[in-house]
């Protein structure tokens, strides 16, 4: 079972992908709504994978993967940016700040799985 | 394929759409679904974000209005419509989701300062979301969308014909930042960063340090405090010490390290200038002025509360021409029936009369200020009286924010300066006193005001040593107020003796004082409250405390009457005081004393004649008369009169100098039909009929 924690400002978007991982099986999602919430979050278990939104309040998904990268307990832990085309040069600095991979808005299911197979470091 | 089997039918995807017309709509259990997923969680937040952006885009016109930008508002307006993009797109609405993305490419460009939003772009933006509301609501009722093609075009063409030069990257070169800082940014926080450069606006690294447990909280308040200084450009998480957590916020801002750091004033808060570079230095000037509105949003306009006087004024008019309206659609009503013309102007009068009501609440409304706006000022003066008074004083507070008309609560400024002055001065003892007493030393004064339907309460307690009636009486009678014989007794006659107090000449021993500016008596406290219609009753027990309570009506500006006549002159009676109206046989009267009482249910209710009261000469007293039941407060008084002549909406106008002190009435009006009639001060002839009870009882 793999822990995934998913950032997103948008509930309806964050069910979506957390339905999406519950469904492909072998997955446990926990859902934050912003990044406070994540940052609160993050200690409480074990996650193997981090999927976060950059365009949210109070701090956004570069700050979030900055200071995951930053911090020793956290640093290992794979990210995967959801971006949409609009935001490409956050995305390329986010990359840059060292997530594993990123999924464009909006996304089909399978490319989303895929995604996270990637970030996992999982062949198909 | 990461995935097959059981869910492979309800996949998380975009089908492409025919226009107008969104996709997989199917039900399940009851529950419509789009894509698999039930379209209540698109709607509920699809109309949550539109309604945001909504507000997000009033304030913005109103800041645009002001001449004032504002960053955070086109930056909220754009998170919020980049939100909905991703969530139609994933709900497979594609002509939604094509609308709002051509909305955020126009916002991102705004919010990055390529794009500069005028007048017209800001009603086109307001079309646009106005229309994705609607699509909202079509998908909602299952219904085809609207077109967008009109929308899309025209926000291409504020997309090409408002394009400004943006804010050059070089700028960064003449500050020095931390690496760290500077790649976490995203492309907007860059931009605020650039602007911020540019500007020449100080800034500041604010380093801040929690334990895990209270951050949230920590970093909100402080993200306030600091949005009161400037504009925050990014907040940035990093590792802190043991179970801590730490943040760098950047601020943006005109004012000097100094004003930031005194507004934090937090031991684990650290505030760090970024330095400029030199050739920089060497070219520093003022901050722009306009750096320090940037946050300020407000939607309130300021105006002066005599041009709401005059439009109040024309709504008095305008109820004039709709009485005469309203007499000649009954006119008509008479000669041809309830038919054709006649029905036709009865519904246009009932509609005027709706409309003008609303506008008449409309302006009243404005006019309404909350009146801890002068509790605030009082509490201010009055601690520095007690101070200066050597009295310990708690001074309490409560019902700021009861809203009376703005013009009354200026006008009892005074007044209640004066009752709690007199707490201070005369009920509140010094502190040894109160110690032997065995009373707390710091005295209590406790201002409050509450709504009671169309009137406020607004009451001035303290828990000083009370008002001794015997004490009152004996000073009323050494100052020849009351005849050295009266029967009046403190026990028996308590409330009319407390009253002696409002009498001019009882207060003897006023100084120019600081407050007033001026030595005023009790008897000028209660001629302001009176001219505000309110009325003033004492409840005090000896050693206990006093409390002083002023009933008022919430506005003078404009208020509905009851039309009386007696002996043929007409008179207006503020409805607001009229408890209730009794047809009488004039054998239901009683006379005790020379004095008319009447019974109504379990209470004894003086009588007054209106025709006694004015002099006018009585008609032959009829069979059947009108009682009108008023009442202030806790008094109660019977007004005769001959005939009753409806309601009306009045605007009270003062009387001429010759007349103004005239008792008993307050002002005049004028009705419809051109007639001037005088309106009745209600709380004076209660006055005038409990004196003469007294006096009568004697």
């Amino acid at each position: 079972m793999k822990n995934v924690l998913i950032v997103e400002d948008s509930k309806a978007i964050r069910s979506l992908i957390r339905i999406a991982l519950e469904e492909a099986g072998g997955f446990f999602a926990q859902e934050a709504g912003n990044g406070f919430e994540a940052l609160r979050t993050l200690p409480t278990r074990k996650f193997d994978l981090i999927i976060t939104d950059i365009n949210m309040p109070d701090i956004n998904g570069l700050e979030l993967i900055g200071f995951v990268k930053a911090n020793t307990a956290y640093q290992n832990i794979p990210l995967i940016i959801v971006s949409t085309e609009k935001t490409e040069q956050d995305r390329n600095r986010g990359m840059a700040l060292g997530a594993a991979a990123y999924i464009v808005k909006p996304f089909k299911k399978e490319d989303l799985m895929e995604t996270v197979k990637k970030a996992l470091g999982e062949k198909d | 394929m990461p995935y097959a089997g059981d869910h492979a039918e309800i996949p998380v995807s975009v089908f492409p759409e025919r226009p107008g017309q969104h996709s997989a709509a199917c039900t399940h259990d009851g529950e419509r679904m789009m894509n698999g997923r039930p379209i209540q969680d698109f709607l509920a937040e699809a109309e949550d974000i539109l309604e945001t952006a909504m507000q997000a885009l009033i304030s913005l016109e109103d800041a645009s209005a002001a001449g004032r930008q504002d960053a955070d508002l086109v930056n909220g307006l754009f998170r919020a419509l980049h939100t909905f993009k991703g969530l139609a797109g994933m709900f497979g609405l594609k002509a939604p989701a094509d609308l709002a993305h051509k909305l955020e490419n126009l916002l991102d460009d705004v919010r990055l300062g390529k794009v500069e939003l005028d007048r017209d772009a800001l009603d086109a933006l307001g079309d646009v979301v106005g229309l994705l509301a609607r699509m909202v609501q079509q998908i909602g009722q299952d219904q085809p969308t609207e077109d967008i093609e009109g929308a899309l075009r025209r926000i291409e063409e504020i997309l090409t014909t408002r394009r400004t030069s943006h804010v050059d990257r070089g700028l960064l070169s003449r500050v020095t930042i931390d690496p760290a800082v500077l790649q976490v940014l995203t492309e907007y926080e860059e931009h605020r960063l650039l602007e911020s450069i540019r500007d020449r606006r100080n800034l500041f690294l604010v380093r801040a340090a929690f334990t895990f447990a209270e951050f949230e909280s920590g970093i909100r308040m402080l993200t306030e405090t600091l949005k009161r200084q400037g504009e925050i450009i990014c907040t940035l998480p990093t590792a802190g010490t043991g179970d801590g957590i730490g943040f760098t916020i950047m601020l943006g801002t005109a004012a000097s390290q100094e004003t930031v750091a005194a507004a934090v004033g937090q031991p684990n808060v650290k505030l760090e200038a970024i330095p400029r570079t030199g050739v920089a230095e060497a070219e520093k000037t003022e901050p722009r002025a306009d750096a320090t509105t940037l946050r300020t949003v407000s939607n309130t306009v300021r105006v002066d509360i005599h041009k709401l006087d005059s439009l109040m004024s024309v709504v008095g008019e305008l109820h004039i021409i709709k009485g005469e309206m309203g007499r000649i659609a009954a006119d008509l009503r008479g000669l041809v029936g309830f038919t054709g013309s006649a029905v036709n102007l009865t519904k246009a009068y009932k509609n005027l009369e709706r409309r003008l009501n609303e506008i008449q609440e409309g302006i009243l409304d404005v006019r309404m200020v909350p009146i801890g706006q002068i509790f605030t000022r009082l509490v201010q003066v009055v601690r520095k009286y007690a101070r200066d008074a050597g009295k310990e004083i708690d001074l309490e507070v409560h019902g700021e924010e009861t809203e009376l008309d703005k013009l009354m609560v200026e006008d009892l400024a005074d007044p209640l300066m004066h009752l709690i002055r007199n707490a201070i001065d005369h009920g509140i003892d010094l502190p040894e006193v109160r110690q032997r007493l065995g009373k707390p030393e710091r005295g209590l004064v406790r201002l409050s005001a509450s709504p009671k339907g169309n009137h406020v309460v607004i009451s001035v307690e303290d828990d000083g040593r009370g008002i001794d009636p015997r004490v009152i009486l004996a000073k009323a009678k050494e100052k020849g107020l009351v005849d050295a014989d009266s029967s009046l007794d403190p026990e028996r006659d308590r409330k009319e003796v407390l009253d002696l107090i409002f009498l001019p000449g009882f207060t003897t021993s006023e100084k120019v004082t600081e407050i007033s500016g001026r030595g005023v008596g009790m008897d000028v406290v209660k001629r302001n409250v009176s001219r505000l219609s309110g009325m003033i009753d004492i409840q005090t027990e000896v050693g206990v405390g006093t409390s002083f309570q002023l009933t008022l009506p919430i506005t003078l500006a404009i208020i509905k009457a009851l039309i009386i006549e007696a002996a043929g002159s007409r008179f207006a009676v503020p409805l607001g005081t009229v408890l209730e109206i009794l047809r009488v046989r004039s054998d239901q009267i009683e006379t005790i004393e020379t004095h008319e009482v009447m019974a109504i249910r379990d209470e004894t209710v003086p009588l007054l004649r209106l025709t006694d009261a004015f002099g006018l000469s009585a008609e032959a007293s009829p069979e059947t008369l009108f009682v009108v039941l008023v009442g202030l407060a806790e008094r109660r008084l019977g007004l005769v009169v001959d005939r009753l002549r409806g309601q009306q909406e009045i605007v009270i106008k003062p009387l001429g100098k010759r007349l103004a002190e005239t008792p008993g009435i307050a002002g005049a009006t004028e009705l419809g039909d051109k007639r001037v009639v005088l309106v009745l001060d209600v709380e004076s002839l209660i006055e005038r009929a409990m004196k003469k009870a007294t006096s009568r009882s004697q």
